[in-house]
């Protein structure tokens, strides 16, 4: 795995974060993983050092990690790439030893980055040396790890036990330095990035798994011919998880899209949606939501007003007061949106919140009046949001709401901070100012 | 010892490899599709949420235009397009003015009606900006378009129609027809040839309508035929 290419990377709020630690820690960063990286090859050679007498497979597998590297797949929103080399590094360390490993994963992974650097992607030129050496450290743990196991049992039952250990290790240690590498760099916490990573490779380790140990047993026997066998596989696991990552972005994209469009029948939803999003989400992140809680929060707090197209929008902008009927109009349009959402797959654990976005937690709010311990968090986060850009308004003239005279960003915030309790809740309202000032810093 | 074993390793890389390709392509597309299908089905309930008199409509009119659609031969390419667009053909009716859809064509005056007959085309525009449905933008902007294309000069006519419209303009005049108790049949047999594409009526009436009437309709029919 790697982390996202600088530039390509996208915060689920649509914006890179602000990086608050400013160029020279990350740097250090990344020296320190670099640093690190060849200390645990240094190690992994001082315990055992490289099988040199076997040029001819270890050129083969190194061909063959170069290729798995060249042709990264993207996974998930946020820019992560994994390629398929693992199950080939994985069955080299534990065949012939951690060095062997890194010098295959470090040195093929440098290879393909320089290279793509020069004619792919523009990116810094640290990200190659960076991904080699967390490719080096990663391989030589692992190798490292299985050490005794290959030692005690030896055999090809050894190579087996050592392939089905050595994956999982890889990618734990992958994930952290990644993990740890991003946090520094584009900020957000560590724990959330690492979940995000657990969920995003979480489907592939079984295929890597499986394909490490007959990699290592063909190895273990000397067959390197057979190769050929495992290539086809694969390829097609390479293929098989193209398309999935591209269906599954494909098919967020098209629920947004479609519920942000069909919302703009209101002349000031647009900039709207799209900030409240924004905050939504980095709300969530501060909150220590997970991460798959805080992408669906931005696509929840995108979404939360679908059902307001069910509803007449003279009585939704009218400027006077609205009599009992028109009100008991506008307090359905969560119930509504949370019907047609509930029909939306992807969209199913984000109904309660669009359901609850207009509850209080004095008991005060609609549809329920639920009490404060009924309303989940992400309502609550919807609420915030979306009251404090509606009091702030956009920067354009038809974006300001006609029944409200748009204020400044401190009367709003003194405003949410006066509700807190009553008509929001206390934490989030913190969480949300905290945010604001950030973004106004930054 | 490695003879048994090579074989086996053999019989396991094709297997897997059998496998992933069957999910890369087989489950994974199909998956997707009945996925987005579900999410699109689930707009086009919001957007009959917006309109008085469509309740339920559009899971009517996607009915009628795959039965025509199979009647008539179409491809499962096709109909899977007929399908996503049935359900898509009325999304700009998000973006009309919540009064003027909720008039009946003959209270709406003539600005009015002349907005209301944009939502094709706001539609299609929105469609437009989805690369996953792009392709579906030019159905969706003719679902209005006359056969003949004496009311509508600005759209194609005739066979220039993709054929989805032309379906889709057959389904959804009868359902809305029939919603509106008036005759889904004499409508469409007053349109044959001006509104709708004659063949498209023909395989309605002949085909589906004769295997879906309702029992008591079963005298009008042989009556006019």
């Amino acid at each position: 795995m790697r982390p996202p290419r600088e530039g390509k990377f996208s915060h689920p709020g649509g914006k890179r974060l602000p990086n608050p630690t400013g160029i020279r820690p990350q740097n250090q960063a990344i020296w320190a993983v670099i640093i690190l990286g060849f200390a645990a090859f240094g190690l992994s050679w001082f315990l055992m050092p490289p099988v040199s007498s076997l040029l001819l497979p270890l050129a083969l597998f190194f061909g063959l990690v170069l290729a798995a590297e060249w042709v990264p797949v993207p996974v998930g929103e946020h820019g992560v790439q994994i390629s398929v080399s693992l199950p080939i590094v994985v069955a080299v360390a534990a065949v012939f030893g951690p060095a062997d490993a890194a010098i295959i994963d470090g040195g093929a992974t440098l290879v393909a980055g320089i290279l793509a650097v020069r004619s792919k992607f523009r990116t810094r030129w640290q990200w190659p040396l960076f991904n080699a050496a967390q490719s080096a450290m990663s391989a030589s743990v692992a190798g490292m790890a299985v050490l005794p196991i290959t030692h005690s049992m030896g055999g090809a039952s050894g190579i087996a036990l050592a392939t089905l250990v050595a994956t999982p290790v890889y990618l734990i240690v992958n994930s952290v330095i990644v993990a740890i590498a991003e946090s520094v760099v584009y900020g957000g916490r560590f724990l959330a990035r690492l979940q995000e990573k657990r969920r995003l490779v979480g489907f592939h380790y079984g295929v890597y798994a499986l394909l490490a140990t007959w990699i290592g047993l063909l190895a273990y026997f000397g067959q390197y011919w057979a190769c050929a066998f495992f290539f086809l596989p694969m390829a097609a696991a390479r293929r098989c998880f193209l398309l999935r990552a591209r269906h599954d972005r494909d098919y967020r994209e098209t629920i947004r899209a479609l519920g942000l469009m069909m919302q703009h029948a209101h002349p000031y939803t647009g900039g709207h949606l799209d900030r409240v999003a924004r905050f939504a989400a980095l709300t969530a992140e501060r909150l220590g939501l997970s991460s798959q809680d805080v992408d669906l929060m931005f696509d929840a707090a995108l979404l939360h007003d679908l059902g307001k197209i069910a509803i007449d929008e003279q009585i939704l902008n009218k400027p006077g007061r609205l009599d009992e009927q028109e009100w008991a109009l506008v307090r359905m349009h969560p119930v509504i949106g949370a019907e047609i959402l509930s029909r939306v797959g992807m969209m199913e654990p984000v109904v309660p919140w669009i359901y609850a976005h207009h509850e209080r937690p004095d008991g005060n709010g609609y549809p329920k009046a639920l009490s404060d311990t009924e309303i989940p968090i992400q309502a609550k986060i919807i609420a915030v949001a979306d009251a404090f850009d509606a009091m702030v308004g956009g920067d354009r003239p038809g974006e300001q709401r006609p029944y409200r005279v748009s204020m400044g960003v401190e009367q709003a915030m003194r405003e949410l901070h006066d509700c807190a309790g009553k008509q929001f809740d206390e934490r989030v309202v913190m969480a949300f100012t905290q945010i604001v000032r950030e973004q106004g810093a930054a | 010892m490695t003879g048994p074993l090579l074989f086996l390793l053999i019989l396991l890389s094709t297997g897997l490899t059998a496998i992933l390709v069957y999910h890369a392509g087989w489950r994974l597309p199909r998956d997707s599709r009945e996925r987005l299908r579900g999410s699109v089905r689930a707009f086009a309930h919001a957007v009959d949420c917006r309109c008085h008199d469509r309740y339920g409509r559009s899971d009517q009119v996607c009915e009628l235009a795959l039965k025509i659609g199979s009647a008539l031969g179409l491809s499962k390419r096709v109909l899977g397009r007929l399908e996503l667009a049935s359900y898509l053909c009325n999304i700009g009716m998000t973006a009309i003015p919540y009064q003027i859809l909720n008039k009946s064509v003959a209270e709406r005056t003539e600005p009015e009606q002349a907005t209301f007959a944009r939502h094709p085309e706001v539609g299609a525009s929105m469609l437009e900006l989805i690369p996953s449905l792009r392709s579906l933008a030019p159905v969706v902007q003719n679902v209005l378009a006359w056969w003949d294309g004496t009311r509508t000069p600005y759209l194609p006519a005739g066979f220039e129609i993709p054929i989805e419209a032309r379906v889709l303009a057959v389904a959804s005049a009868y359902s809305g027809a029939s919603a509106n108790r008036m005759d889904g049949v004499d409508l469409l047999e007053s349109g044959r040839g001006t509104r709708f594409d004659p063949a498209i009526v023909d395989c309605f009436l002949d085909t589906v309508w004769t295997n879906t009437r309702p029992a008591a309709n079963v005298g009008i029919r042989t009556g006019t035929a």
